[in-house]
């Protein structure tokens, strides 16, 4: 994997080119070392492709491998600038594409949200659309939500928001640096307080 | 404390915030979200991250997809306290085996 250190920075090296020009120079010992090169370089991105497989959502699904080739390209970077070690880490390769995904995703959404701008007035004609009435009443569970979550104290309101992100107690209880019982106590009295406040606003979720 | 179904629907609404968000220049970078949902930043940054999600339903949805990502907070510090502990075990048994195949010792006796 080392090998991959020799790479100039921002160049990726090609997984079909390197052994080619290997056995072009004829030189037994280097067309071995490209071999082991083409061979690092699809293993490390068969690793970045099975992350991202595994966190982009369906409507991305069509660029996942444009997110693929924009992750190798910041781990070839990272490779270039500090050396392999890190980089090739599975917790490190897992970072990149984490950020690679979420780069797309907003720069999607960017888009998405100018063109909506662009088109103001007309009428959208997707199928799957929610219709006006329905944007309009999530908007306002969005907002009551809000204020309410606001309502809480801070300690409360994070034990919450782990939970609503799906952290279950113990999980939430070592993120926030609680004991188990302390966290069980906040999310549970956080949720009931959070219900309370919905409940005073006509929402009952 | 498992989620009730009743829970569902305020996990929903929460995710739901995220709909269209598109995040801001005060979002904090998403590698930053990566290691406070990976356990890797202090309970202090972490607290910061997770009231700027409260608010911000783009870098909500960014944590989720770290936590589907990263190993659970906590889980590789059990790892490597369970090999500390496997290669004590095996410290211990070595030094047993050690200690049993030892000769025994020669007991002094008078000299023909």
């Amino acid at each position: 994997m080392q090998n991959l250190c020799g790479t100039a920075p921002g160049i990726m090296p090609s997984v079909a080119d390197e052994p080619r020009l290997a056995v072009l120079d004829g030189d037994a010992p280097s067309q071995e070392r490209a071999s082991e090169d083409a061979h690092d370089y699809a293993e490390l991105r068969a690793r970045l492709s099975r992350a991202v497989q595994r966190i982009c959502p369906a409507w991305l699904s069509g660029q996942s491998e444009d997110i693929v080739q924009e992750a190798m390209i910041r781990v070839m970077r990272i490779i270039a600038s500090e050396g392999g070690e890190r980089a090739l880490q599975s917790s490190y390769l897992y970072r990149v594409a984490h950020s690679a995904t979420i780069d797309e995703i907003r720069k999607r959404r960017r888009s998405r949200e100018v063109a909506l701008g662009e088109q103001q007035g007309a009428e959208l004609t997707d199928a799957t659309s929610p219709s006006p009435a329905q944007r309009a009443e999530a908007e306002q569970i969005k907002l009551a939500l809000g204020d309410c979550l606001a309502e809480l104290n801070a300690d409360r309101r994070r034990a919450v928001v782990l939970y609503l992100q799906g952290h279950g107690v113990t999980e939430a209880a070592r993120l926030l640096g609680f004991g188990h019982k302390r966290t069980e106590n906040l999310v549970y009295r956080g949720l009931a307080s959070l219900r309370d406040c919905l409940s005073g606003k006509g929402f009952s979720l | 404390m498992s989620i009730r179904s009743t829970d569902q629907g305020l996990r929903d609404a929460f995710v739901g915030m995220a709909d269209g968000a598109v995040g801001s220049d005060a979002c904090p970078q998403a590698e930053r979200i990566f290691d406070a949902a990976s356990g890797a930043l202090g309970p202090g940054e972490t607290a910061d991250i997770i009231d700027h999600i409260t608010t911000c339903g783009a870098c909500a949805e960014s944590w989720r997809v770290a936590a589907a990502l990263a190993p659970a907070p906590g889980r590789a510090s059990w790892r490597r306290r369970a090999l500390w502990y496997l290669g004590g075990a095996l410290a211990v048994a070595a030094a047993v085996v050690l200690y049993a195949r030892r000769a025994p010792p020669t007991r002094a006796g008078p000299v023909p």
